[in-house]
């Protein structure tokens, strides 16, 4: 959730959702309406519907098994929300107490009286089903569909602070967590915080989603008057199948095999959100559960995390980059520009990522103090290549050793002094880090490289599916 | 089965008419409404309480009638019911309506 402005226009992004705006005082508006009106608008309408879904105090009822027994047989069939059901029975038990009270004040014995007050309802059945006919209109139906979509933004807002509350504690744990670990029990290892957070943030969506399928299940059953426990179980059915389909098709997110399981946990949370406990309110969960849930919560991620932990490479920022004698040979130092930095490092390069499979690397030759300022003409089939990188914390600082060859390659532009090459890395499950280096055919027809090259990170950003297909 | 009293389904379609009439006067809960109709019709009309509660939840679910839970001078809570501006207009309708069906009738049969 968010607003972003810049030369192509202003952009409201709400979860999935990006619109270009035409004017920035609209985003500023949608950007509050988000944050502040939609979550108070959900507040009131789960009180709302809190109202109807939850019984009150139970109704005082005459004193006699009799009655007690035709009012339970009545609320089992009735079939409606808790909240009115509890009110029904509540109108039938103070109907039936008039009732009585009426005959035995006519003389009537009270037992007699009981019965025929009983009787005079006719068959608990018959009047549960005459009741809930009376009580689910068509127009109810409607609204309440209409309710339940209004939920869905409604919960959704709500659930976002639901979530940030949730987040916020995690993170700080598991981050304290990690840091310790790193400090004290494991010296130069790199844990991973990205995969941490990464699960965090998905246990987090998780509760938003709960929240949401919680408030459309029990807004659509209070409108309608229909029981949320049909309701939310054929939420559960249509929506889990389809959430499912579209966290593994459709909604792009940064993949890693551990990662993958957690993927599917907001989906596990609208099921849970629809279905649990849905016909009344939620136990009250202790401070001191919570507190407990949270620990072992984050002792259980910081257990996933450490054994991917990634050794860091002795003595880093290095002077120079490692691994490259699996690379081409440097090219001769006549025909290749030097720059004034590394001894026999060539041509300076950077990396930059570009959108999120491919990198746009440049190599310059401008080196003012340098007799060779421009590549020489006699070099041909130019081109980028890139290798797996060994990395140093999550940075590449050169060429994995055991690399037999280029990932992937490109042709190189020569751009003025510049050697300019964009790769297109594709969605590959072997990433993210990368090195790239340019490579050139001279007059002897060998192929060198012409910079010791750069390194570069294009972290897996795809489906699930997409990374279950990627190539290695 | 009393003389007196008519049943089945001619009272089933009077139901409503009958109970937007008693409520003409002022908001009554269900008792009351069942008991308020026996009086005014000297029990010719004794209806069956098993249709006034479905008679009274389906009025107020087409808001012809609101309903209010409010604590009684004696005895448990009680849901009051309450004629809305549509309750008037379809009472007024059905007032017409029963005109029309009285005098139809009373040609019919001279």
């Amino acid at each position: 959730m968010g607003l972003s402005t810049g030369t192509e226009g202003t952009w409201f992004t709400y979860l999935w959702w990006t619109v270009e705006l035409p004017h920035p005082f609209i985003g500023e508006l949608l950007f509050a309406a988000s944050f502040l009106v939609l979550p108070l608008l959900g507040l009131w309408w789960i009180s709302r519907v809190r109202d109807r879904m939850d019984p009150s105090a139970p109704a005082s009822i005459p004193d006699d098994a009799s009655v007690t027994r035709y009012l339970d047989a009545l609320s089992a069939s009735l079939g409606l929300p808790a909240g009115v059901a509890a009110d029904v029975r509540s109108e039938i038990a103070a109907h039936l107490t008039d009732t009585i009270d009426g005959l035995t004040e006519g003389g009537m014995p009270r037992d007699v009286a009981v019965t025929e007050a009983i009787g005079r309802l006719g068959p608990v059945h018959d009047l549960a089903v005459a009741i809930r006919r009376s009580q689910q209109t068509h127009r109810r139906l409607l609204a309440g569909i209409g309710g339940g979509i209004v939920s869905v933004p409604l919960g959704l807002a709500v659930g976002i602070w639901a979530a940030v509350g949730l987040a916020l504690p995690l993170m700080l744990l598991v981050l304290v967590s990690l840091s310790t670990l790193e400090a004290h029990l494991a010296p130069g290892a790199a844990l991973r915080r990205d995969l941490a957070m990464d699960i965090i943030s998905l246990t987090a969506q998780a509760l938003m989603f709960g929240v949401a399928a919680r408030l459309a299940v029990r807004g659509t059953a209070a409108v309608s008057r229909r029981s949320p426990t049909a309701i939310g179980r054929s939420v559960a059915l249509a929506g889990t199948p389809a959430l499912g389909l579209l966290v593994l098709f459709v909604l792009p997110g940064p993949q890693t095999w551990m990662t993958i399981p957690f993927q599917f946990l907001p989906v596990i949370g609208f099921a849970l959100g629809a279905t649990l406990r849905i016909d009344g309110p939620l136990p009250r969960v202790r401070r001191r559960t919570i507190l407990a849930a949270v620990v072992v919560y984050a002792i259980t991620i910081v257990t996933l995390v450490v054994p991917v932990t990634r050794a860091e490479a002795d003595g880093w920022p290095l002077d120079e980059a490692v691994g490259l004698e699996v690379l081409p040979p440097r090219g001769p130092r006549a025909l290749v520009p030097q720059t004034a930095g590394v001894a026999g490092a060539g041509m300076d390069a950077w990396c930059a990522t570009r959108g999120t499979t491919s990198a746009s690397c440049t190599f310059d030759a401008s080196d003012q103090g340098h007799p060779n300022r421009r590549l020489s003409a006699k070099w041909t089939g130019l081109r980028v290549e890139a290798w797996p990188a060994t990395t140093a914390g999550a940075w590449p600082v050169g060429v994995d050793p055991a690399a037999t060859g280029p990932i992937v390659t490109a042709p190189a532009t020569r751009d003025g002094t510049e050697l300019v090459g964009t790769l297109d890395i594709g969605m590959r499950r072997d990433g993210p880090a990368w090195w790239v280096v340019p490579t050139g055919v001279a007059p002897d027809g060998q192929r060198y490289r012409l910079s010791d090259g750069d390194g570069v990170e294009i972290p897996f950003h795809g489906t699930v599916w997409e990374w279950l297909m990627a190539p290695v | 089965m009393d003389e007196k009293r008519i049943k089945g389904q001619l009272l089933k379609g009077m139901t409503p008419l009958l109970v937007l009439s008693v409520l003409k006067d002022g908001e009554l809960y269900g008792y009351e409404i069942a008991q308020r109709i026996r009086e005014r019709t000297d029990s010719v009309f004794a209806l069956n309480e098993g249709a006034l509660y479905p008679a009274l939840h389906a009025l107020e679910a087409e808001g012809s009638l609101t309903a209010t839970w409010r604590e009684s001078d004696k005895g448990p809570k009680r849901r009051y019911y309450a004629l809305t501006d549509k309750g008037r207009g379809k009472l007024a309708e059905h007032e017409r309506e029963w005109v029309t069906f009285r005098t139809a009738v009373a040609k019919a049969t001279g």
